[in-house]
Formats: C-alpha cells, structure tokens, sequence
C-alpha cells in the first residue's frame, strides 16, 4: 500500500514528530503501542461496539435524487451528519478515549475549532468518567457558542484562548502547552489528522470506518465503485476516513474541497494547497499558509472548522503526488451548497460539508458517474450564521 | 568544535539571560546585547521570534508577537548582529523554532549564524534523531554547537547520546511546563539534578525554565553549571514599555533596567 506511513512518521517528506525534548516520551509511547492496542481483538470489540451502539454507526448511504437530476449523475451522500454528536469528529474520540483508558491516563484534553470534536471529545470523557479541558479560540467560542452550552453540559472545562488569531490554532498550540505542563497523568486527543507522529495515522485510522463502509454500500448498490469521493478539509479528518480504504484504487478520484473564504487572492482564505508551503507547524512537516520569513499566517473562513492555516501531511502528500485533488470553494458558494441541500434534499449540512456540496456545481458530472458527497456534520450549530447570511429572507419565506 | 568562548564558560554558577531579538522595540535587539555583556553576565540566548512557540508560556509568546509586529525577521537579526563580537565577548546562541530557520534556509542559517559570531543553536523543536541525520553536517562544517534540552523522564541512555554530541551546554529544564511557569516539587528536581551529576557527563548542565530569582538561581545551580533566566528579563524589559515619564523611550532606562536586573543575581546574598 502506497498510503502507508513510514516508521518514523513520513508520508514521503511530510509528517514526522517535531516535538520539544518535553513531549518526546509521551509522543514515544503512542508511537511504540497504538497499532498493537488498536489492532488488537479486544480493542477492536470495544470501539466497533461503542462505533454501533453509542454513535449510531454505520451511517446511511443516502441516494441523493433530486441532485443526481439537477446535475445530472448519481449522487450518494454519505451521512456522517446523523451521527451521535452530529459530526464524524466522534469516530475519534471513541478511539482515542480507549487508547487513552489502556496507557493509564486519568486525564483528557483537545482542542476544537467549530465546536465538533470538543463537544465529541466532551461525550466520550462523561461516558468514561474522566475529567475533560477543552481550548478554544475566543472568536470560536463566540461564533459557536451553542456548542460550547454543550461541552459545558457534558462537564467539561472549557478554556477559552486569546493568544493569536483566536482561532484553531492558538488552541491547538495551548493544547500543546497543557500537555507539556501535564505530561504523566494526560492524554491529548488531537481532532484531526495532524500533530507529531502517531496522530496523524492514529485519526485516520479511527476515521477509516467511513469509507470502509462507504466501500460495503457501494458493492450492495449495483457492485459499482464511486467515480468521485468528495469531501471538505481543514486538518482533513472526515477526508481521510473517506479516501483511506480508497486511496490505492486509480479508479476512484478523490477530491478535497479546501475553503477559500473570501476568495484565493482576497488574504482572507484557509485554502492551503494553493496558498502554503512546506514547513513544520504542530509537530509535523506539512504544507501551511505562512510569510516568507515563516511566521504562520491566520486563516480565515465562514466554518470555523476549515478556519486552519494547514493540512494534515498525508493530505500534504496526496497533493503533491496528485492523488487527491484539493479544490476550494469561497464562503458564499458554501452558503449556497447548505441552501442547495436543505431545500433539494432537506438536510442542513454543517458549514464545513457545505463546501464539499457546493463543489458540484463547480464541474461537468457524466451520467455513468457515482459520486459519493461525505455529509461530514449536521448545519444546528451554524444557525446563527445561515441566519445572518439569510437574514431577511429566511423570515421572509418561513 | 566548541568556540573558545564557550571552553572559557566558568565552571560554577553560569549565570545566563534569555531575551528576544527585536524587542521591546525593533533596533533594541544590539544595545540589550551589549548592556548584558558589560553587566555581567556569562552567557546569551537571543531568541528569534515565531508565531507558534509552543514551548513557550504567555510572557515570552507576548515579546515574540511585539518583535513580529515590530517587524523582526531572521535577515534582520543577521543584519543587527553583524558586528556582535566587535563589543560582546560572551558566548551567544541563537533560540529558536525550526519552521523560521528552514524557511530562511537552513544551511544560510547556520552560515550567517557563523558569520556574525554565533556559538551555537538551540531549536527546542529539532528532534535529536534529525539532528543526527539531517542537520548536523551543517553545525559542523560551520563550527556551530547544538544544544540539547533534558527533562526530568528524559532516560540515561538518550542523556548519554546527547552527551555524545558534544552539545554547547545540556539545557536541563527544572519542570514539567513551559517557560515563565512554576518550578515542580524542589525535592524531585533535587533528585533529578542529583541524578544528572552523578552521570559523569562530558557537558555542562545548564538550567531553564521557572528560574526567575535569586534564591531560584541559587538552589537549581547547586548541582548544575548554571541557570538561564528568560520570562523574568523579559518581563523587566516590557515594564520600560509601561513606565510614562521621558526616560520611557532612552536608552538610559534600558540600561539602568538591564543592569539592576543583573546585579541582583551577581550580587552575593
């Protein structure tokens, strides 16, 4: 398999570990024990029962008929929107929670941009029992404060963090500081598919039960495989659980949607294959928006989950050797793809996903094409932002 | 090789001070430099600011988001220090995050670092396995030293591979934090400094993080070489900053800052 990771980490260049001498052990140990524990029956058991019972998995594989005529192809949704929680940022958690319980950690942290994975990272701590901080931006915590009443409610602490853009992050680097100062007794459970070697496989590992399903949907309907696997990327978490079982198949494109804010040339974008470069940012070598003189530049994005200067180095990877192919989508076609949605198909897709749907209004599909759209997350916590963006009218025509 | 600078490092009582390259203000960077040099003390850490130090707590971040915005920048710092050894004879090293450097290039890094009279690198986010297989070729060709950071879980056995490399220093960190945050039980950091110096190591042992007075001064050099002092000199530095009355901007007020700030942990107590 082409897509593995190295031993020490790499994705070709991208990935490795580049942590302080602080982290190095802590950083060590999950590289030394998380394929035995996760590959192991009892895990397996476990995180396929609490994936059933818990999380609601497996999630549908809608067919998506009112699209598929509007554009004209067969389009598939995959349905990680009706996920306990409501995102696929759940698929982690549950992983990580177990991991965690098996190396002995009294203790969680994480950090969260839209709110998603700390209110998942949350549900997991209550279900288990163990105490649970969560840093956010203030400006998230501000745009997404449904979901931080939520984390709250689940128990956990949820600190807010001023430094820098107020965003993703600075969150992530005061996760970062946390573990450092708490390195014994906790575990950090990083929301995506990024940081020092082992998260990055870690995630995608957790996350691969998407397309591992979407594979099984895809044979029991008519044994076709998916011309096109679409999906959004900030880190890349809900991409790469849908590319993973794929990723060695020519046949199937995948393409990520990244979000380019107010536009690619407009200094207001997170869309990082077509702004960054190379360099190493939270603990691994990647591609990140960033000056010449390689200060990180602050991204900027309607969906605070694609708010992220970076990509997770796998997706790095996959850009520059061409197998998945990154594309962008502007604030105002996400709102559009959210609206399209909702009325075609009544589903309220989060702001993230809205980007993956508002892609295909930007490409001529053929009429033998299976194109799956991964529904990453449900739209509730963006209300107040489809509210402003609608204001008037939505009143108007409610 | 080690610069003669760094084989002239006292035995006992290393007092060394961290600060940041273009702050409080932008041309400040060569005059703090030197105003440290003729006060006293024994070594430099002149940290090169990034937007993401994760090692670093709230006073440090806050001076590398002043000197950003000031608008420091690796060609800048190299252009400021070209003449470093023409007044300051102590030995500097250069701190800082990886991303800034490779993005300068990391081998006109390590040259100009050479150039301007640098003794050595400390880039906490350097792995010590990359250090020996990607980058060290470079200390060496330019007779640049690495510094390596030890925590109290690093093993006897990674110590002893540090030790190995002839590092500048081993910069022992006195807690499990970041830098300016509280020092751990003083009974366990004992034992860790006691356990360091019974290794036999070829290095000196130099501490950092959460040494912040005196008295802390004192006791973490007990059993090491010496001590750094990093978010407290910045923390005087910025009260210039915040001081109203016309000697704010002189040079006068950062000199009297620098020297009264020194003199209290040269001074005998």
């Amino acid at each position: 398999m082409t897509h593995n990771v190295s031993e020490r980490g790499f994705f070709g260049e991208f990935g490795g570990a580049y942590v302080p001498e602080m982290l190095y052990p802590n950083v060590r140990e999950l590289q030394q024990q998380y394929r035995d524990i996760i590959e192991s029956d009892e895990f397996s058991r476990e995180f396929e029962q609490l994936l059933a019972d818990f999380a609601g998995r497996p999630t549908p594989l809608f067919s998506a008929e009112k699209l598929s005529r509007r554009f004209g192809c067969e389009i598939l949704l995959k349905r990680e929107d009706l996920l306990h929680t409501g995102a696929h940022k759940i698929n982690n958690t549950i992983g990580q929670i177990l991991l965690a319980k098996r190396l002995g950690r009294s203790r969680i942290i994480a950090e969260t941009g839209a709110g998603q994975h700390g209110v998942a990272t949350a549900t997991v701590c209550a279900l288990m029992g163990l105490p649970c901080v969560v840093y956010m931006g203030e400006l998230d915590m501000k745009r997404q404060a449904l979901n931080v009443a939520r984390m709250k409610l689940l128990g956990a602490e949820v600190r807010g963090v001023s430094s820098g853009s107020k965003t993703l992050k600075d969150a992530t680097n005061e996760a970062m500081r946390d573990w450092i100062a708490n390195p014994k007794d906790t575990h950090y459970i990083i929301g995506s598919v990024v940081g020092p070697h082992p998260f990055p496989d870690m995630v995608a590992r957790f996350q691969s039960v998407i397309s591992a399903e979407l594979k099984e949907q895809c044979l029991e309907r008519g044994a076709k495989k998916p011309s096109y696997i679409i999906a959004c990327v900030g880190g890349g978490s809900n991409a790469m659980g849908a590319f993973y079982h794929f990723a060695d198949d020519p046949a199937v494109r995948l393409i990520g949607v990244e979000a380019a804010g107010c536009g690619l040339t407009s200094g207001r974008s997170a869309a990082t294959t077509a702004l960054g470069r190379s360099g190493i940012l939270h603990g691994s070598r990647t591609l990140f928006m960033q000056t010449d003189d390689g200060q990180v530049e602050e991204a900027h994005s309607i969906s605070a989950g694609l708010d992220y200067p970076g990509i997770g180095p796998q997706h790095a990877y996959f850009h520059v050797t061409g197998r998945v192919l990154y594309v962008s989508v502007t604030d105002e076609e996400a709102l559009r793809g959210a609206k399209l949605l909702a009325r075609e198909q009544g589903i309220i897709p989060a702001l993230e996903s809205a980007h993956a749907v508002a892609y295909l209004e930007k490409r001529e599909w053929r009429p033998d094409d299976r194109v799956v759209v991964v529904i990453s997350g449900r739209g509730d916590k963006d209300m107040t932002t489809y509210i402003d963006a609608y204001g008037e009218a939505i009143a108007h025509e409610i | 090789m080690k610069s003669k600078r760094l084989l002239n490092l006292p035995d006992r009582s290393i007092f060394s001070i961290f600060c940041t390259a273009g702050f409080p203000r932008l041309g400040d960077t060569e005059e703090v430099l030197y105003r440290l040099a003729t006060a006293g003390v024994d070594m430099i850490e002149l940290g090169f600011p990034f937007s993401d130090p994760v090692a670093d707590g709230p006073t440090i971040q806050d001076s590398n988001q002043r000197a950003i915005a000031n608008g420091m920048s690796l060609p800048v710092l190299f252009a400021q220090i070209a003449d470093l050894r023409s007044s300051v004879d102590v030995p500097v090293f250069l701190m800082g995050y990886l991303n800034p450097a490779e993005q300068y290039g990391f081998e006109k890094f390590v040259r100009d670092a050479a150039r301007c009279g640098i003794d050595g690198l400390i880039i906490p986010d350097m792995p010590f396995e990359e250090y020996q297989e990607r980058y060290k070729p470079l200390y060496k060709e330019y007779d640049i030293s690495p510094v390596f950071l030890v925590t109290s879980r690093t093993e006897d056995q990674r110590i002893r591979a540090f030790d190995a490399e002839q590092p500048a220093f081993l910069y022992i960190l006195s807690s499990d934090a970041v830098t300016g945050g509280a020092l751990t039980d003083s009974q366990e950091r004992e034992d860790f400094f006691v356990r360091l110096s019974r290794m036999g190591l070829q290095s000196k042992m130099v501490v950092g993080f959460g040494v912040g007075d005196p008295d802390t001064f004192k006791a973490v050099t007990k059993h090491t070489h010496g001590a750094i002092v990093g978010s407290a000199f910045v923390k005087a530095l910025q009260s210039i900053e915040g001081r109203d009355d016309d000697l704010k901007r002189s040079d006068f007020a950062t000199s009297s800052v620098i020297e009264t700030f020194v003199k209290q942990f040269k001074e005998p107590t």
